[in-house]
């Protein structure tokens, strides 16, 4: 049998064996810890987080023309002889709502951004992560504004995650509540120091509190500072439970996260 | 023209995953589109181009994605093996049947991706893998039927027409 013979009849088995070689050497350490987009991908990042940023603006465009539209069905049904003058004032006020709204997050931010006692650049979110596996958020900011690996995002309410991955105009955040993030913290009120860990649902668990530690629901969590990339004193959630194992040396405390992840839409990135 | 029109689309299929589809998760957890245009591939042509078509997304959705490289790259190709391998033979099954084969589809592919995690990665906890396996395979054999029910009965119909071709020119 001729090689391309050979290669034609077997082609199906030599092209999955080529995809699982080289899905091993993509799984290989070295090109998981990479802290930056390579060469390679950057067209990809670059091109894709362009239509992202495209659909997330058209998105927010048509859920406040949705808005107006709902509001103006509402009027209509209300008035009959007032439609067109509450259709207006409707959707006027929908999208001076929207406005305002936004007004007061971006003033929240602004006024965290000031009194926080660090240099951060405001960033939009653009993307949620595409798996439902991981907890990854990627946001419109990236080398070019300062952005770098390890560097922490933040929001009004607490830490949000650090900056895994940057590319020129974008970067990946992984979330406080992703399996692979661990902060390390403290508990305001006792001072026992632990590791908030991720548990890739919406909460994460607090490692390491000895089982003597009086612990108890509603205690405030914060960054301890001690991993050398979160700051020391930012929010990271509010203990919910506590359970204590028969044997086991530490303790074990689900913590809800301050950060409404679900609906953030921008975050601050620490850059100093 | 084909397949770069099948590139462009897939191209803004990652967009849409990691935007778009995010309103409509449900408990966290939302349709994956990918797997549905790797899956249409498949049904479509065959397995070859359907592993590529999945490999290439798989390792586009990976770059953007906060896991391992690779996994969606392998896990989608399978995918993409697994629909084209199953191909014009899923046409002849009764539409339960065919949803069944998705939902058993997503599973093996979630599976796929909560092994390859173990093994490479920190893994995931047992309650939001069984979780996600579950919802997503709900999901998405949901999204895939009402998505790809005119696909079906379009290439059914293409089908049907073939075989009473090749009878008549065997009775002739």
């Amino acid at each position: 049998m001729s090689k391309p013979r050979f290669f034609y009849t077997h082609k199906k088995g030599i092209l999955l064996i080529i995809i699982i070689l080289i899905a091993i050497i993509l799984m290989s350490p070295n090109l998981q810890r990479r802290p930056r987009y390579y060469l390679i991908e950057r067209p990809i990042v670059f091109i894709i987080s362009a239509v992202q940023s495209g659909i997330t603006s058209t998105k927010e465009g048509i859920s406040s023309i949705w808005n107006g539209y709902i509001n103006l069905v509402r009027a209509q049904e209300e008035n009959k002889r007032l439609k067109k003058e509450i259709d207006a004032l409707k959707t006027e006020n929908s999208s001076y709502k929207e406005m305002v709204y936004s007004f007061e997050r971006m003033q929240a931010l602004l006024s965290f951004k000031e009194a926080a006692p660090f240099k951060t650049i405001s960033a939009r979110i653009i993307g949620k992560d595409a798996s439902n596996l991981f907890k990854t958020f990627t946001i419109n900011r990236g080398e070019k504004d300062g952005i770098k690996k390890d560097m922490v995002a933040i929001s009004p309410e607490g830490i949000v995650g650090r900056v895994v991955r940057t590319s020129g105009r974008s970067s990946l955040v992984l979330l406080s509540i992703d399996r692979n993030s661990e902060i390390a913290a403290i508990i305001q009120r006792t001072r026992d120091e632990g590791i908030v860990e991720g548990k890739g649902s919406g909460l994460t668990h607090l490692k390491y509190i000895p089982i003597l530690s009086d612990i108890k629901a509603g205690d405030v969590i914060i960054t301890s500072g001690l991993d050398g990339i979160y700051p020391k004193g930012i929010n990271i959630g509010k203990v919910i439970s506590v359970k204590r194992g028969d044997a086991a040396l530490f303790l074990e405390i689900d913590v809800m996260p301050d950060t409404d992840f679900a609906r953030l839409e921008e975050v601050l990135v620490i850059i100093n | 023209m084909k397949n770069a029109l099948l590139i462009i689309i897939g191209l803004l299929i990652i967009p849409l995953q990691s935007s778009l589809v995010n309103s409509v998760s449900l408990w966290g957890v939302k349709p994956d589109i990918i797997f549905i245009f790797v899956y249409a591939i498949g049904l479509t042509y065959n397995e070859e181009k359907a592993m590529l078509m999945g490999a290439g997304l798989g390792l586009a959705a990976d770059i953007f994605s906060g896991g391992p490289l690779g996994m969606n790259f392998l896990s989608k190709a399978a995918t993409g093996f697994a629909a084209g391998a199953l191909g014009r033979r899923i046409l002849n099954m009764r539409l339960r049947l065919q949803i069944l084969v998705i939902f058993f589809v997503t599973m093996l592919e979630v599976m796929l991706q909560i092994t390859l995690l173990s093994v490479f990665s920190k893994g995931i906890m047992f309650s939001v893998g069984i979780k996600v396996i579950f919802l997503q395979a709900l999901y998405n054999s949901l999204f895939t039927f009402v998505f790809l029910w005119p696909l079906i009965k379009k290439l059914k119909r293409e089908r049907e027409w073939l075989l009473s071709a090749k009878e008549s020119i065997l009775i002739r």
